[in-house]
């Protein structure tokens, strides 16, 4: 895609964590590009370093002294990484917001939510008191949260996970963003209050014209939401591509393993497991890290990293393997 | 709410009997008899048994025990073996000096204890928090006669800014403030030291929680996520320990009138052991402990309000 439509290009991403004195990459040399107006899903298996990416991009990684982040994260023209922390909180709440996953523990507990959300409403020169207020009770509304006049008193523990989500997405729409990150939004929720939420989020998204980062290991809920999807394993992105590419003519064998790894209700009694678990940041196979877990992994995959493979048939996907499915269109590189 | 503290003042009638037991038998017990100690060494056998008869003092241990009961039953402490005045009264008098001492300590303790602590955890293991720790150190290890009486020498002796002893009372109200100042520190500071330690655990704690990560999403300055969120959230462990630190605060408050010789329940109570006033001794034992429980229970009431999750029950 042309640099010109994108909102968001992240170039050489990595993440370093302290560790004993040393230091181990959690994010690794990440490249990815969201167009505006479009869902990036980032899918992956616990621990790939998805939500750490995430958080990267609005440096909320937490104690920043432990993080160490290096690259190029190109946001709307401008450059993050190097921005003061002032400015950087200028660009929080403001251009990108972010739903978290545990709804329960993210919104302030001794705080109504009414006031929780016009705190973030503030933060766009709203101009009287009573215009914050009026402006917090139309997001709970447009969030579909009933009687918004009553539920605006109430306290977080007060509300169903649901609503919570709800109010999270409120907060996160207060400042009328340009992207939303949503780290795993439905993971802690009931499967049909997840749909709810999910077509709430692709909803809001649509209508108010912003980018979305979905984070992810529901393939479910990435198939229902996401426009492009990049696949994330051990601090690498493996696969990239349109979500319909990837989940119908996956290349990469984890991203395969992954869609045969999720129960579905045409292919009954198919499930098959991944072998093995992600490795750990501080014995990363120097090679390809998931050669450990792959069934087609051969004598060169346990020798050299793979770079990215593109193809014939689909020339927007990407897949970091030596062995692909599919006919590759050149070796690069 | 209105059963909640019904209950709990009902629940404090087994404490209250028990505390002024113990306090009737342990008097007893001491050596030393009230008679003697108003007449003095010098007076006659008869002169003290005339007495004694007078005070009840002749009479066997379980019928003045049960005289106690059925006085405190029906409301009246009884009167000062002493003075002769009832006890309810000699505390009236002198109540106001330790109520205006505690609040001094109290305000003093968390006006400056609170925002130690912050600057405390959010500068952990840097030069202000070793700043804090040793005062708080210094604070809770001296204790109150110690730090009272190098007050005295200090700022009314070497530099005579304060009076030395006393309530201030005959030089008017500046003087009355003026008074209150070196007990009130001493009292204090303490207590500053128990709110900034508390304070700084548990913004410590708090800080790290999700919803303080959420704050700084909203990208609202700092200053506002660290007042309306992380103290919001810390200030109920606060609460708590201060209430449970009230009765200590008490106990420091009869030493800190005692060295500077201020009018209160901590001298009226010192003067009611050293002359064997079991009356007195009794009924402001009583006093004490209802104190100690409505203390506790606006310390509940405070925490409910701060905390919606909390249910009185």
């Amino acid at each position: 895609m042309p640099p010109s439509a994108s909102l968001l290009d992240i170039k050489y991403l990595s993440v370093a964590v302290r560790l004993q004195g040393r230091q181990i990459d959690i994010v690794d040399r990440v490249n990815l590009g969201l167009a505006r107006d479009r869902t990036l899903a980032i899918v992956g298996e616990s621990g790939s370093g998805k939500s750490m990416l995430a958080m990267s991009i609005v440096r909320l990684l937490g104690d920043a002294k432990r993080f160490a982040v290096s690259g190029k994260i190109h946001f709307d023209g401008k450059e993050l990484l190097g921005l003061p922390e002032a400015r950087m909180r200028e660009i929080r709440g403001r251009d990108i917001s972010v739903i978290f996953q545990d709804s329960l523990n993210a919104l302030n507990p001794v705080v109504p939510i009414g006031r929780q959300i016009e705190e973030a409403i503030s933060r766009i020169g709203t101009s009287s008191r009573e215009a914050g207020r009026r402006e917090m009770l139309r997001l709970l509304d447009e969030v579909k949260i009933p009687s918004p006049e009553r539920r605006a008193l109430s306290y977080p523990h007060e509300l169903s996970g649901g609503m919570r989500q709800r109010v999270m997405i409120a907060m996160a729409l207060a400042s009328k963003p340009r992207l939303i990150i949503a780290d795993e939004p439905t993971t802690s929720l009931d499967v049909t209050i997840q749909s709810q939420i999910l077509s709430l989020l692709r909803d809001v998204r649509r209508e108010n014209g912003m980018s979305m980062i979905f984070i992810s290991h529901n393939l479910g809920a990435v198939a229902a939401i996401a426009d492009d999807v990049a696949v994330m394993y051990a601090g690498q992105i493996v696969e990239t591509g349109t979500a319909e590419d990837i989940l119908s003519v996956p290349r990469h064998p984890y991203t395969r393993d992954l869609l045969l790894a999720t129960p579905r209700i045409d292919r009954p009694g198919e499930l098959r497991p991944i072998p093995g678990v992600v490795p750990r940041f501080d014995s990363m196979p120097f090679a390809c890290r998931f050669a450990p877990r792959c069934r087609g992994a051969r004598e060169v995959c346990t020798q050299k990293p793979p770079a990215p493979a593109e193809f014939r048939s689909s020339t927007d996907q990407q897949a970091r393997c030596f062995f692909p499915a599919g006919e590759r269109h050149v070796a690069t590189a | 709410m209105i059963r909640f503290i019904l209950g709990r003042l009902l629940s404090t009638i087994p404490t209250v009997f028990f505390a002024a037991s113990a306090v009737f038998f342990c008097a007893r017990i001491l050596p030393g008899d009230p008679a003697i100690a108003i007449l003095g060494d010098a007076a006659s056998q008869e002169a003290i048994n005339t007495l004694r008869e007078k005070l009840g003092l002749d009479q066997p241990l379980m019928t003045q025990y049960g005289h106690f009961l059925t006085g405190v039953l029906r409301g009246d402490l009884g009167n000062s073996m002493v003075s002769g005045h009832s006890v309810v009264a000699e505390v009236a008098d002198v109540f106001p000096y330790t109520l205006e001492l505690t609040i001094f300590a109290i305000g003093f303790g968390v006006l400056f204890g609170v925002p130690l602590g912050i600057v405390a955890a959010l500068r952990s293991d840097r030069l202000p928090d070793y700043v804090a720790r040793v005062i708080s150190l210094v604070g809770l290890s001296c204790p109150a006669f110690f730090i009272g009486i190098c007050f005295i020498l200090a700022f009314s002796i070497y530099w005579p800014i304060f009076p030395v002893i006393g309530s201030g009372d005959v030089v008017g109200q500046a003087g009355h403030l003026k008074a209150l100042i070196p007990p009130g520190i001493t009292l204090g500071i303490t207590f500053l030291a128990f709110v900034a330690r508390s304070a700084r655990t548990s913004v410590m704690e708090v800080l790290p929680e999700q919803f303080v990560r959420t704050a700084r999403m909203k990208g609202i300055d700092e200053t506002k996520v660290i007042l309306g969120h992380v103290l919001r959230n810390a200030l109920l462990p606060i609460i708590t320990v201060s209430g449970l630190y009230f009765g200590i605060l008490l106990g420091n408050a009869v030493i800190t009138e005692v060295i500077f010789t201020r009018p209160g329940l901590g001298k009226l109570i010192i003067g009611a052991l050293n002359s064997r006033d079991y009356v007195l001794l009794q009924g402001l034992t009583i006093i004490y402990c209802v104190i100690v429980v409505v203390v506790g229970l606006a310390t509940d009431l405070i925490s409910a309000c701060v905390d919606p999750r909390l249910k009185l029950t």
